[in-house]
């Protein structure tokens, strides 16, 4: 797999990275494959271009610390925003297309996550607002959602919509669904919600229009007045959900 | 921090901008600040406050609408731009744009402006202040621009004394806030993809200032822009990203935008543009022109120049 790049100055102080795989499957062979398949496959290559990304923002910050001001990842970009008093941002963007030719070559391409997160989840009608209409919709029951929510990794592909609300893919199709008609005022911290084929978690109360099958008792985002906000996932990570009883849950301090 | 200053009157938002707006976008916080930096660093120099970062704000209030009143416990020197109705310190009519010395006791009064919409107190040193609602809510509320009240403990330097270059802003220099707004658009981001007739609404067509726009964006209401491909997968958003949602009325998102989205973008305002903008009322009309990133870019940096600390 080779993963290009492509570097645009957007505004002012501002660069977007435009990353893509240039699959090296011949078009004749896809043709032999079924769209299930295919769907494999370009999950697969999302996976990487997220990893690679992350690794990318990782390395780009350490590397030019104080030129670069902010670096938002997200499914196939990286944003960032350059100090242009220190540096002019046309030249600068030589500079990172030179580092990302180094970084994205296939032999220092990263396929691994740097991070494994599991969140644990009590799945119930009483957390998970949308469980039963959903096991009706999908006419199956309430543990086969749990167990394919469960039964996989995820990736975290962005962060954003509110601070600290992380974009996980891909759920299986067996309990894909699309956002509700009419989004709730109040989703409760901690929500574990669907949308399509990605999960989330709301880290604070928030008005929201995702599928909310459980809640998790870990904080998503933990801010005080002193420090910087420390976040709990971030792009590139890989996340499990696990299960856990009304017990446990109440025990790590969640909410009924 | 021995001086400090109540405010009695706050009108529907004001704010405390302060502190680094940056380096957090990555984990969905936006970066706020200033939505006038004309104003807001005009009001700086004039206190005596140059720019040392351009991502970093000394302590400054900016007053939305207002009326505003406060009343200061000790001695300073203040400056007010921007936005402002009559300015009046005790029973003494005074001009915005201007230092001025402030004894214990004296109350401030600026009434509702005019013309724009925002206005700014700067303090030599900088004004602080702790939050009342929690440092927990403030930090929800996306950044670190701080919402005053009636109940907040604001806090300045009494004896800060900053060697001054200017007393009085050059009337050269003083927008009309009321006048005819071209914003210069750097085209980018899904540019390309837009058809040449809908560039060519954008390029002729004149625009209004909905009454839904904040420091989040500013809503635009005309003639639609249509964009015929179909969903994308949501990106970072840059400063002055101009959105054109489903129903084709153009959105400039500003300082307190959300980091990320999916809806298409033709580029972005360059940012002197987007100062101007956030002074622009309701009802206000906006037309667009395309510019290079390079010229705006020259323009920006003449800007930060002039406020710095090696220029002044």
């Amino acid at each position: 797999m080779k993963i290009k790049h492509k570097i645009t100055l957007v505004s002012e102080s501002t660069l977007l990275i435009t990353f893509d795989i240039a699959s090296s499957d011949s078009s004749s062979k896809k043709e032999h494959i079924n769209a299930q398949a295919i769907q494999v496959i370009e999950d697969k290559n999302r996976i990487l271009l997220s990893r690679n990304i992350a690794h990318s923002q990782k390395m780009l910050c350490e590397q030019y610390r104080g030129f670069i001001v902010d670096a938002i990842p997200s499914y196939t970009t990286l944003l960032i925003t350059v100090n242009f008093l220190k540096i002019d941002p046309l030249s600068f963007s030589q500079d990172i297309d030179r580092c990302l030719q180094k970084t994205l070559s296939q032999q220092n391409q990263h396929e691994a996550a740097t991070r494994q997160i599991d969140i644990p989840v009590y799945y119930d009608p009483s957390t998970g607002l949308d469980l039963e209409d959903m096991a009706r919709a999908k006419s199956c029951t309430l543990a086969d959602i749990i167990e394919a929510h469960t039964n996989r990794d995820y990736t975290v592909f962005a962060l954003g919509f509110l601070p600290g609300f992380a974009y996980l893919g891909f759920v299986s199709p067996d309990i894909s669904m699309a956002r509700k008609a009419n989004p709730r005022q109040h989703v409760p911290k901690g929500s574990v919600g669907i949308a399509d084929r990605q999960t989330g978690i709301y880290p604070n109360v928030s008005a929201g229009g995702w599928q909310i099958i459980g809640r998790t008792a870990l904080p998503m985002l933990e801010v005080n007045n002193t420090q910087e906000p420390l976040c709990h996932l971030a792009v590139g990570d890989n996340v499990r959900f696990h299960a856990i009883s009304q017990a446990e849950y109440l025990q790590q301090g969640g909410e009924l | 921090m021995n001086g400090t200053m109540h405010i009695q009157q706050n009108g529907p938002l004001t704010l405390l901008i302060q502190g680094q707006g940056t380096g957090r976008q990555h984990l969905g916080f936006s970066p706020g600040g200033a939505i006038d930096e004309h104003a807001f660093w005009w009001a700086n120099k004039l206190a005596g406050n140059y720019l040392s970062d351009i991502f970093y704000s000394p302590g400054t209030l900016e007053i939305t609408l207002g009326p505003f009143s406060c009343i200061f416990h000790q001695t300073a020197k203040i400056a007010i731009t921007g936005a402002a109705g009559n300015i009046k310190l005790n029973e003494t009519r005074i001009n915005a744009w201007q230092n001025i010395d402030i004894k214990p006791g004296d109350r401030l009064a600026i009434a509702p402006p005019q013309h724009g919409l925002r206005t700014y107190i700067a303090v030599t040193g900088g004004f602080k202040a702790v939050s009342n609602t929690g440092a927990e809510s403030s930090h929800w509320q996306q950044n670190r621009d701080l919402n005053l009240d009636k109940h907040n403990q604001i806090f300045y330097d009494e004896n800060c004394f900053k060697r001054l270059t200017s007393d009085a802003t050059p009337a050269r220099f003083i927008p009309n806030y009321d006048a005819p707004l071209t914003l210069q658009l750097i085209p980018a981001y899904q540019y390309e993809q837009f058809s040449e007739q809908a560039i060519n609404t954008l390029l002729t067509q004149k625009y209004t200032i909905s009454p839904m726009s904040n420091r989040m964006g500013y809503r635009l209401q005309g003639e639609p822009i249509t964009f015929c491909e179909q969903a994308l997968l949501s990106e970072g958003i840059a400063y002055g990203s101009v959105q054109i949602p489903p129903n084709g009325q153009p959105i400039v998102l500003l300082k307190d935008r959300q980091t990320i989205g999916g809806y298409p973008k033709l580029g972005c305002i360059s940012q002197q543009d987007c100062f101007k903008l956030g002074q622009r009322r309701p009802g206000q009309e906006i037309t667009f022109t395309l510019k290079t990133a390079e010229h705006c870019l020259q323009q920006l940096r003449t800007f930060y120049q002039f406020f710095s600390a090696t220029n002044s």
